[in-house]
């Protein structure tokens, strides 16, 4: 009996440290997802600001490690902080090319914009909670993972030209 | 067998809350993880008995150090001793036991500490990092943008859009008032990016995002931009600003050359700012003076009427660089627009001059010639001129000169342009005019100048001064639109030779007199 209390101890708080993440994303998924479906809205019809998303590389960039990367090797992962109160603190874009992992850009949180989500707050049609729990889910939501992944991409193969000259440039 | 459920429905019942207590607020998360421990420890002892108490009583102090970190381990490890020695559930061992709790707690709320102190710092860090690269970049794109124009209101909107864009500094509005020329403590408002009231902002916002906007997508949609904000546009172009000691905040930014941010409930007493608040439904907002060479060119507004977002020292120092750097360009291109307009303007008449009408000529003449449109040239010679002069100096004829170009200037429409040729000899250029409209011009003119009393008029020929006028229009009268000026000077040659003080038409089978 004493070593059934012992195991279940060590496995109760071993699994409250490790599985803690995985239960503050599903129930953040499933509370936001019905408060989507509450206001007759659909993930993919919320559109997000890519504007505070922080780079880690000049852009454009020519590395050659970084510029000749192929999408499919962008990752986007949400970061977190803290196992047993875990904290969502934004979403990391890396590159893994030539065995190596390279940090490309950073989102965080804190500052990830929705307006709709602005919008309905101001509305009163969610409180600040759910506001926050809204906009974690987006984050995380693996359709936003993959746009900023397009994003970054996209910005590191950017034409500067554009800023440079006045005039509209072939292509850009 | 009893036993064993109990402890594995303890343990599925503990996960469970563990599982549920992210639905409330951080603080009620804390409570629910130590009563949900402590209930967990407490079961398992009742079943397996009270003299394991002791070191269930550790995963009671690890929930404990988890969340509320010194405080709550220790006075945890307290209230434990002090139940143990109520009970008398240790007697013996109640001083080794009170030492390994102290020391247990010591060391995981030291634990937790230690990694709430590194994350705090490295949150700090990242936050510090985030905003410094931010800016770099902003302003990295805005010097980019900066230099490829030396159009005003182009580069205005540059600079307008690095401060309001979610991408640039992210304020709400942004409003720029430059200098005038009469006055320098009276400023003119020029440009304005940004929503009149939250709703629209939100409504603006949303299809920023929904179009998937940069900060140079912003920078080259100037046109659409002005399309939105068009309103508030006009209300900024129709005010200005006037500055005296009375104004302190606005005074102090003149003077010291300082940012200040106005508070929302300071200085009703102040005229101005009370005037600006309720002209742009402002509350809290920010007074940036745009600064070149020491000198105050004019200044800069800007608000979060949105979000209310407060807007705090730092954010001022932060666009005080930015705000350097398009103030600098600003002024090269006044400058420019300045040197630009001096050179294709008759300093006298302030008329457009031949160098303007060289440069213009050819783009009127290609868009008649592409689109088929007519383009009529008018010459306009004053008669007797010299001998005014000769009689009279070349003061009153200057006089004469300039009271000609307000009649000419009058005499057309916006879209028409109006030249000083040389000497006594004026062009007026009227596109999409035909023959009819030039005439009708011309005679309107020559009648004005006619009845007009100019000074000195009384020694001319006939005692007043007259002018004559040569009319070529394309393709009604030639074909020959390169050479609608020198046609039209040709009839004016006809009309000097037809006795003066009329219009004369050129067609390009046989010249024929029109009036």
């Amino acid at each position: 009996m004493l070593i059934l209390v012992i195991l279940s101890s060590f496995l109760t708080l071993t699994s409250v440290v490790l599985f803690s993440r995985s239960f503050f994303q599903f129930l953040i998924k499933r509370r936001s997802e019905k408060k989507f479906t509450k206001l007759h809205t659909m993930i993919n019809d919320v559109h997000f600001s890519f504007e505070e998303l922080t780079y880690f590389v000049s852009l454009p960039n020519r590395n050659p490690d970084i510029f000749n990367a192929k999408i499919n090797h962008f990752h986007a992962k949400p970061v977190f902080r803290s196992f047993i109160f875990p904290v969502h603190e934004g979403l990391m874009i890396t590159v893994n090319e030539s065995d190596q992992v390279l940090n490309i850009a950073f989102m965080d949180w804190k500052h990830f914009r929705i307006p709709l989500l602005e919008r309905w707050r101001h509305e009163q049609k969610i409180n600040e909670k759910e506001y926050e729990e809204m906009r974690s889910y987006v984050l995380m939501h693996k359709r936003t993972r993959k746009a900023f992944i397009e994003e970054a991409y996209r910005q590191i193969r950017r034409d500067d030209r554009i800023l440079i000259v006045d005039e509209p440039i072939e292509g850009v | 067998m009893m036993p064993v459920i109990v402890i594995l429905l303890n343990t599925i019942f503990f996960l469970f809350i563990n599982f549920l207590r992210f639905r409330y607020t951080h603080h009620i998360n804390k409570s629910i993880f130590v009563i949900s421990g402590t209930l967990f420890s407490v079961v398992n002892a009742a079943v397996i008995g009270f003299e394991h108490a002791v070191w269930l009583g550790l995963i009671v102090l690890f929930v404990l150090a988890a969340s509320y970190k010194w405080i709550g381990s220790f006075s945890g490890a307290l209230i434990l001793i002090a139940i143990y020695n109520m009970v008398e559930l240790y007697p013996n061992d109640l001083l080794f036991i009170t030492s390994g709790y102290l020391l247990f707690s010591f060391s995981t709320a030291g634990i937790f500490h230690y990694f709430n102190l590194q994350n705090y710092r490295l949150n700090r860090w990242q936050n510090f990092f985030y905003k410094q690269s931010k800016n770099l970049h902003v302003l990295r794109e805005v010097s980019l943008a900066l230099q490829s124009t030396l159009k005003l209101d182009k580069l205005m909107h540059i600079f307008l859009t690095a401060v309001t864009a979610g991408y640039g500094l992210g304020f709400n509005r942004a409003f720029i008032f430059i200098q005038s020329d009469e006055s320098s403590n009276s400023f003119s408002g020029r440009l304005a990016i940004g929503p009149l009231s939250v709703e629209e902002g939100h409504v603006i916002w949303e299809n920023v995002v929904s179009q998937k906007l940069t900060l140079r997508d912003f920078i080259k949609l100037q046109r659409e931009a002005e399309m939105n904000d068009h309103e508030l546009n006009q209300m900024i172009r129709s005010y200005q600003i006037h500055i005296n000691e009375t104004h302190q905040l606005f005074h102090f930014v003149l003077t010291e050359k300082e940012p200040i941010i106005v508070e929302d409930n300071v200085l009703d007493s102040d005229d101005l700012l009370q005037s600006i608040k309720d002209r742009f439904s402002m509350k809290q907002f920010a007074i940036i003076p745009l600064l070149t060479r020491g000198k105050v060119i004019g200044l800069m507004m800007i608000d979060n009427i949105v979000d209310q977002k407060p807007i705090e020292y730092e954010d001022l120092d932060n666009i005080m660089p930015l705000a350097t750097q398009g103030a600098m360009a600003i002024e090269n291109a006044m400058l420019y627009e300045k040197t630009e307009s001096m050179a294709i303007e008759d300093a006298l008449t302030k008329l457009k001059n031949k160098r303007f009408l060289d440069r213009m000529f050819p783009h009127l003449q290609e868009s008649a010639e592409s689109n088929k449109t007519d383009l009529t040239a008018l010459v306009m010679d004053i008669d007797h001129f010299k001998v005014f002069n000769d009689t009279h100096g070349h003061l009153l004829g200057n006089e004469v000169l300039i009271q000609m170009g307000q009649i000419l200037s009058d005499a057309v429409n916006d879209e028409d342009i109006v030249c000083r040729f040389g000497g006594e000899e004026f062009v007026i250029l009227l596109p999409k005019a035909g023959i009819d409209k030039g005439v009708q011009v011309a005679e309107k003119i020559r009648e004005t100048i006619r009845s007009y009393s100019f000074k000195g008029m009384e020694a001319q020929p006939f005692g007043r001064i007259t002018a004559s006028i040569g009319v070529a229009s394309y393709p009604e009268t030639t074909t020959k639109c390169e050479q609608l000026i020198h046609l039209a000077d040709e009839a004016v040659y006809e009309a000097k030779n037809l006795g003066r003080d009329r219009t004369v038409c050129f067609y390009e089978k046989k010249s024929e007199v029109c009036r």
